[in-house]
């Protein structure tokens, strides 16, 4: 599996549909998940992820209930994920997850914001 | 560039994570007691053994030094070094190192006892297998530990208190040969969630199955047939076996429509899950 393929597996494991933001469908129904897919190797080090969570709900409970849940699965060491040539790192950035108001969307568009961080550890 | 290379299996050998500091592990099991957690630490800790040797031909005429066969070792100083975030009454007489405590009191003595040194053990994240039963880990025994860095608090305005703290392992006389530190590395293992056996029916698989084969056709000029499938692990492995969106249990018929039909095998175990997958082309 390669990285990219590991990265999508693991946000699409929360109940709801993920995708990368590059490729994001505009008929996508709420709630999804996009992220920025960040690609590196094995010297890049820890790289800086971004992720959202979309909701279009009344309640401000839904979206903060499923980001709990992407940061239980993150738990306070990360998580790795196999893929080719080895492992993906990813860990909690800082601030972890920022509620958003969406410009242009009605009120009940709720955004969550979060900061992930990647790290490349494998070598292909 | 012919030597900017890594290993194909580094991402197997690394430690990760800050570790934490334990009262008491067992190596044979990696279970970890999270009621033996020793103390928060901040920054991570540091541990260091190191060797001081004596060099026979130091002073040998026309020996130089460091040569191997006159080299003994004399002992290790293996120190355990970091800073505590927490602290309750049984971290503050380790600290102290002689010390008695009796109803939230911690009250030092002038002399020490062989019970103020303890064993203390360093465990930390180890391999790609980070999670469940089977997770890697790197473990340093401190043996006969006993603070030799004493109390210390430094508090910080708007800020949790800091509680530096060295111990340093003993050796005793009980077995003067022991070197007072051990090292554990124990890489982890994805639990297995393959399966040992998948068949429907009297129907030929195609591919022959294989453990490590996860897609399969098949045809069948049957209405049903009876689908078995047993993983390798089956004392912890799950199988959930579905005939489209239909839920089949091993040892069950599945009905078959007319064409194409699905067959999903989800082996779960632990963390780690498989899925088989098994197209029955049913004839008219």
């Amino acid at each position: 599996m390669t990285p990219e393929a590991a990265i999508y597996q693991w946000m699409s494991s929360f109940g709801i549909p993920a995708y990368a933001a590059t490729s994001t469908p505009a008929e996508a129904q709420f709630p999804y998940i996009t992220y920025d897919l960040v690609i590196g190797d094995w010297l890049s080090g820890e790289s800086n992820m971004t992720a959202n969570v979309w909701y279009r709900t009344d309640s401000e409970a839904e979206p903060n209930a499923k980001v709990r849940e992407i940061s239980s699965a993150l738990s306070l060491s990360g998580v790795t994920l196999r893929c080719d040539g080895g492992m993906l790192w990813l860990k909690k950035g800082s601030p972890w997850a920022q509620a958003v108001r969406v410009e242009g969307e009605d009120e009940k568009v709720k955004r969550r914001y979060l900061n992930i961080v990647v790290e490349y550890l494998a070598t292909d | 560039m012919k030597f900017t290379q890594v290993a194909a299996d580094a991402f197997q050998k690394l430690q990760l994570n800050a570790s934490v500091l334990l009262t008491d592990f067992d190596p044979s099991t990696g279970a970890l007691d999270r009621t033996k957690i020793f103390a928060a630490t901040g920054g991570g800790v540091t541990f260091e053994a190191t060797p001081t040797y004596i060099d026979f031909g130091e002073d040998i005429d026309n020996v130089p030094n460091n040569t191997m066969e006159l080299k003994q070792l004399d002992f290790f100083e293996a120190k355990m070094t970091g800073t505590a975030k927490t602290v309750d009454t049984a971290l503050a007489k380790a600290l102290v190192a002689s010390a008695d405590v009796s109803d939230g009191t911690v009250t030092p003595r002038s002399t020490l006892s062989v019970d103020d040194f303890v064993d203390i053990w360093w465990v930390g994240d180890y391999s790609d297998v980070t999670t469940g039963d089977n997770a890697g880990f790197l473990a340093i025994k401190l043996i006969n530990a006993l603070s030799t860095g004493g109390f210390k608090i430094q508090s910080n305005d708007k800020g949790k208190g800091d509680f530096a703290f060295e111990f340093t392992g003993h050796y005793s006389l009980e077995d003067i040969d022991d070197v007072p530190f051990v090292i554990y590395i124990q890489e982890g293992e994805n639990a297995d969630a393959t399966l040992a056996s998948l068949a429907i029916g009297s129907v030929t698989l195609s591919p022959t199955f294989s453990k490590d084969v996860t897609s399969y056709t098949a045809t069948t000029s049957n209405s049903t047939n009876t689908i078995t499938a047993t993983a390798t692990d089956s004392t912890n492995a799950t199988v959930v076996i579905k005939n489209g969106t239909t839920t089949v249990t091993s040892g069950n018929s599945a009905t078959w429509s007319t064409g194409q039909n699905t067959v999903t095998v989800t082996v779960t175990n632990g963390t780690v899950s498989k899925v088989y997958t098994v197209v029955v082309t049913k004839s008219e």
